[in-house]
């Protein structure tokens, strides 16, 4: 029997917003809960909806990643566990409370104030789940007949074995993302670690051979023309090829290398969109980091790259940026037309 | 619409209801109960636990200390000036509804039951971020004479332990309760309420004809006369033009100027019944969406047979909502069904379900009858008519020093075959029912009736054994000799046939029997009524 659940691989501007609130819309009067991973995510989802149908409809919600955890996974049958209310997520980088063994439930999954260990979050669930027979997931189900996890390449850690839990039961369970943007991580402990980012890929084979999940590419781009899907797709070798479904053309398209004196000039003339890789590269201009600008698109951008990325630029060799590769292709990928980067020659 | 059903609710330390676990019906439920019990407070946790209101404005504004079971906090204040650590105590409010679809947001094992069902737990608790201030507020016990509210917050959760709103319930209790739309609030909102039924096309007219109407008044000679004066004296009042005019901000509209009549008489100065049963009414009609009715005592200032139609109506409307009625009328609860009372003593509620269908139909044909009087007595004695009555009466104040209903004790006039029917409720109530009986001339005739209540703890069946004395006259001359009676009686019958036949004619057995209450003289009680009324 074929799964009912799917993973969605898209490419930058595919459209998967527009796709995941269509499918939601498209299913009622079944009720979806939709799961995204950052606020600004699940507003442009919202505002989606609303484009689409006048108003959220009542058999959708939008949550949050650790909204969604708190609210319908944690809390309802937390009494299994630990009797005071969980009180909200605390964000922790790393592993939190690291020399408190597990038996010591509170100091283990909690702060003084029981919020609990965004790290932790998802092994309370299971653990939840698991203490009550499956009664958290048995919740869910009544809750929800379809469940959307939207980025999911950012979920990690314990966070994949909610995920898997999740295609597990009952519900039409969707999984999307793109696995060439993976520059938040939901969970920063170390279990999974292997599948975070592109590694995911892997896991959602593993998946799919285990009949938990059909795997649908969206190896397509509303946004980018051609020329600059390839310079993307080059930075991830092992994935499909993406086709560019933008056939704008304008006096000034693809890749363009500027030199650092002409770089006043050029951004007066074409007017891009200026994106560093964070802030200790330095700007004359207003601009972005890459990992703000996430979801959005612009008709050009100019990349002021770091160490790292000049040298790929220049080379061509993907090893220089094996660590950053994902906000690479973040970073190229919010062009519509053009991709400018400056060199000092 | 959905059925939403509260199966329970537990109630700490809310007013009178200390400690309350109140299970419910699914439809109908009639509270039962003596006056202090908490009857409206059982609805007003309902309405607080659902909406997070107290008399129609939000928890936190009604917020004060008397809202605290008076017992609780006696023990608060006696505890921190005898120096003892106590928390400061709380109110909470659970309400476990039936695990339907609709609710399971609702639903989580965090309630005290640990049960894994939808609900809502309310309640007024000590605010932590207030530590340091309370600690200063219990350094001088002396001044500490009440529960300090200042340093309360609500919450309100689910029992998937999230915060809910009114809007995130989807259950809606609507009150209707006539008696207290008193003040001038109540009584506009009343009106206007009334005017909200109205179809939107009459309401259309009704707001043109008024506006007409203004332009009418303007339009008058007199009142032209009078504005052109007024707009000569400009500058005295002020600098600009002043005219009369009638109101027409909203404040003015024409919904604040309409009064609804009935047969020409304002509804503000109809009579209080009638007007009670139209704001019943009007709250069933307007409040056809919401889910569970609270209704408090609808016989209030109604006749028989206006309360007769309410009930007709209230039954109409509820439809299968589930339903709550508090009630002192027998009235009521026969018309209802007596199936569907909740007897409610403030700590618990129990129910008279699974009554025989041929008893409840005998109940509820027979409006008026003295159910209630069993439901609500501390103890009954049951007997077989007036002159029984009478002497029972008499007996249980010769033997207690007081009337049996100083004592909560009812004595209940009840019919041949209705005794059993009586029983049957009595059976499922935990208090002591006493049967006051005739052998009429075969005790074991008498014992085979009753056999189903031998040995029921709280059941007493008292007849006497022997068959030569079948009734009550013969019974008070066995057990007193005939002169003692001849002088009671102011006769001087000769033989005791001649004043048996005396005493049990029709005409004169109640006669006897006011004698017999009314004298100083001693007479001996048969043994059979002693036992009865023996606590």
């Amino acid at each position: 029997m074929r799964s009912m659940n799917k993973v969605l691989l898209a490419s930058a501007g595919a459209g998967k917003t527009t796709r995941l609130v269509c499918d939601a819309l498209a299913a009622l009067p079944k009720r979806t809960a939709i799961v995204t991973f950052t606020v600004n995510n699940a507003e442009a989802i919202r505002a989606k909806l609303c484009e689409l149908n006048g108003v959220i409809p009542e058999g959708v919600t939008v949550y949050t990643w650790y909204t969604f955890a708190l609210q319908e996974l944690v809390r309802p049958y937390q009494s299994a566990i630990f009797k005071y209310r969980v009180s909200s997520v605390l964000m922790v980088n790393g592993a939190s409370a690291r020399f408190v063994p597990k038996a010591r439930v509170k100091d283990y999954y909690f702060n003084p104030q029981i919020a609990i260990y965004s790290d932790k979050l998802s092994d309370f669930c299971l653990a939840c789940d698991a203490a009550t027979a499956g009664l958290v997931v048995g919740r869910l189900e009544d809750q929800f007949e379809r469940l959307c996890i939207d980025e999911v390449q950012d979920f990690a850690g314990y966070d994949i074995d909610v995920i898997e839990w999740l295609l597990r039961s009952r519900m039409e369970v969707t999984l999307v993302g793109d696995v060439c943007q993976a520059t938040f991580k939901t969970n920063h402990s170390p279990k999974n670690r292997g599948f975070f980012g592109t590694g995911f890929l892997t896991k959602v084979e593993v998946w799919s051979k285990a009949r938990l999940c059909e795997i649908e590419y969206m190896s397509i781009s509303y946004r980018c023309i051609q020329e600059i899907c390839d310079l993307a797709d080059s930075i991830f070798p092992g994935l499909r090829a993406t086709a560019s479904l933008n056939t704008h053309r304008t006096q000034h398209d693809g890749i363009f290398v500027v030199r650092s004196r002409d770089l006043p000039t050029y951004i007066a003339r074409f007017e891009p969109q200026v994106l560093r890789y964070d802030r200790t590269t330095p700007s004359d201009h207003l601009a972005f980091n890459f990992g703000e600008v996430k979801g959005l698109g612009y008709e050009r951008v100019l990349v002021l790259p770091n160490g790292k990325m000049r040298s790929w630029l220049l080379t061509g060799d993907i090893a220089h940026i094996e660590k950053s590769a994902e906000k690479a292709y973040v970073a190229v990928t919010r062009a519509r037309q053009s991709v400018g980067t400056c060199q000092r020659l | 619409m959905s059925n939403y059903v509260i199966k329970r609710m537990k109630v700490t330390n809310y007013r009178s209801l200390k400690h309350g676990d109140f299970r419910f019906n699914d439809e109908v439920n009639i509270i039962v109960g003596d006056n202090e019990a908490g009857k409206s407070t059982l609805l007003e946790c309902i309405t607080l636990a659902l909406s997070g209101q107290i008399n129609g404005r939000s928890a936190l504004s009604e917020l004060h200390p008397m809202l605290f079971n008076i017992e609780v906090i006696q023990d608060y204040i006696d505890d921190i000036n005898l120096g003892v650590q106590v928390a400061p105590p709380s109110i909470k409010i659970e309400v476990f509804f039936q695990d339907i679809p609709e609710l399971v947001a609702l639903r989580g094992t965090n309630n005290t039951e640990g049960d894994n069902c939808p609900g809502v737990i309310f309640s007024f608790a000590f605010d932590d971020s207030f530590a340091v201030e309370y600690g200063e507020y219990i350094s001088r016990p002396a001044e500490v004479r009440s529960i300090p509210i200042e340093y309360y917050m609500v919450q309100w959760l689910s029992f998937a332990f999230n915060s809910v709103t009114s809007r995130s319930i989807p259950v809606t209790p609507v009150t209707v309760d006539a008696s207290r739309v008193v003040n001038i609030f109540g009584a506009s909102k009343y009106v206007s309420d009334l005017v909200r039924t109205l179809p939107v096309a009459e309401r259309v007219n009704l707001s043109l004809s008024f506006r007409r109407m203004k332009d009418a008044f303007l339009s008058d000679d007199t009142v032209k006369k009078i504005n052109t004066k007024l707009a000569g004296k400009r500058g005295e009042i002020s600098d600009k033009v002043m005219s009369m005019s009638l109101d027409s901000s909203a404040r003015g509209g024409w919904e604040g100027s309409i009064m609804p009549h009935l047969d020409d008489v304002p509804v503000s100065l109809v009579g209080k019944g009638e007007q009670n049963s139209v704001k019943i009414k009007l709250a069933l009609e307007n409040n056809s969406d919401a889910h569970i009715l609270l209704v408090e005592e609808p016989e209030n200032h109604l006749s028989y047979s206006r309360l007769n139609g309410l009930i007709e109506r209230i039954t109409q409307k509820a439809g299968g909502r589930q339903s709550f009625i508090t009630t002192h009328s027998s009235f009521v609860l026969n018309k209802l069904g007596i199936n569907n009372v909740l007897l409610f003593n403030g700590v618990t509620t129990v129910t008279l379900s699974s009554l025989s269908p041929s008893t409840y139909e005998y109940f509820k044909k027979l409006p008026g009858h003295d159910t209630l009087r069993l439901i609500l007595s501390r103890r009954a004695i049951l007997v077989e008519g007036p002159s029984d009555e009478l002497i029972v009466q008499k007996a249980f104040k010769t033997v207690h020093g007081f009337s049996p209903l100083e004592r909560g004790v009812d004595i209940i006039s009840v019919r041949g075959l209705a005794f059993l029917r009586f029983l049957e409720i009595a059976a499922k109530v935990d208090r002591r029912v006493d049967v006051v009986t005739d052998n009429d001339g075969n005790v074991a005739q008498v014992r085979a009736k009753y056999v189903d209540y031998h040995g029921v703890p709280n059941i007493r069946i008292n007849v006497d054994n022997d068959d030569l004395f079948c009734t009550l006259e013969p019974q008070l001359l066995k057990w007193n000799d005939r002169a003692t009676l001849n002088n009671i009686l102011g006769k001087s019958f000769t033989t005791d046939a001649e004043l048996i036949e005396y005493m049990t004619k029709p005409n004169n057995k109640t006669d006897v029997a006011l004698k017999l209450f009314d004298t100083d003289k001693h007479f001996n009680m048969p043994q059979y009524i002693l036992d009865a009324v023996n606590e």
